[in-house]
């Protein structure tokens, strides 16, 4: 009997994803089921598995695509955090400066003071913006992991 | 080592005066920052990259690890790109994996190449032949620089 392990991280981004079309769910269902019953058909045994977001689910287009589309979307809460697809390949950055989330977070990590990193950057970085990259990072990992819990 | 200078410029994500004071202590090193080098601290990749690096002729050293790929940003086609593969670069690290490159006997490659430097290794990819690798470990005195950080 073969082994082959599906990854599921799909099939339950839609499951949860408030942000999805009803339409794209059951389409999705539907690929996923016929999938599973020829495979089944075929004596594969299944063994359904969970990738962490950071490893195999980064390769995951769906996966992607669900998080690419949380994070836009939170742009619209932050306004001083913008996506770019020429900007830093399209990471959330802090509007008009090539630093990204990441970065201030980063920078408030060496720092451990906001007002450093703003001294650094000064004048194009106002303690508003370093506060609303943090309060980005927090929404978004909140977001994606209770995402469509509640 | 070669005497020729290797002419870096600077992205935003790494403009630091601790950072830049280091690597401007290394000899053979010429280090401008983008704005510096005229450059908007809004300036997008594809104008940076593609444009800036050419006219400027100085190879983009960035800590932008999760966008500026060698699939997007094919080498030759550019002046060049150094990124540091760290989530959270200080001053001593970015001055110790430069030094590595420099001292490395590999320098020479990084203009138009696109190189990554890690704790493990530096891979310089060209476009016409095999990648170059110089992997620390087999070179004890780059693992002991790397190893100082």
């Amino acid at each position: 009997m073969s082994h082959q392990t599906i990854n599921a991280e799909r099939f339950r981004s839609y499951q949860r994803s408030r942000h999805f079309e009803e339409k794209d769910y059951w389409e999705n269902m539907w690929r996923q089921k016929e999938d599973l019953e020829f495979l089944r058909s075929h004596g594969t045994q299944l063994f359904v598995h969970f990738p962490t977001p950071d490893r195999e689910g980064s390769s995951d287009p769906t996966f992607q695509s669900v998080i690419k589309k949380i994070a836009s979307e939170l742009c619209d809460e932050h306004r001083f955090i913008s996506i770019d697809a020429d900007m830093l390949g399209g990471m959330p950055h802090v509007a008009g400066l090539r630093l990204s989330v990441g970065d201030v977070l980063a920078k408030l990590y060496r720092y451990g003071d906001i007002q450093k990193i703003v001294e650094v950057y000064k004048p194009d970085l106002t303690e508003d913006h370093v506060k609303e990259a943090i309060a980005y990072a927090q929404d978004f990992l909140e977001e994606v992991y209770v995402h469509g819990e509640s | 080592m070669s005497t020729a200078n290797l002419k870096l410029m600077v992205d935003y994500d790494l403009i630091d005066d601790d950072i830049l004071a280091k690597l401007r202590t290394l000899g053979s090193l010429d280090v401008k920052t983008t704005i510096e080098c005229g450059y908007k601290p809004y300036t997008k990749d594809p104008e940076l990259i593609w444009k800036g690096t050419l006219e400027k002729k100085r190879i983009l050293l960035t800590a932008d690890k999760n966008t500026i790929k060698v699939s997007t940003y094919t080498p030759c086609k550019h002046g060049g790109i150094i990124v540091i593969q760290h989530p959270r670069p200080t001053p001593e690290l970015v001055y110790a994996y430069i030094k590595v490159l420099l001292l490395s006997g590999q320098k020479k490659f990084a203009k138009k190449h696109f190189t990554r430097i890690n704790k493990d290794r530096l891979k310089i990819i060209t476009h016409e032949q095999e990648p170059v690798i110089v992997e620390f470990d087999s070179q004890p005195n780059l693992r002991k620089i790397i190893n100082r950080v």
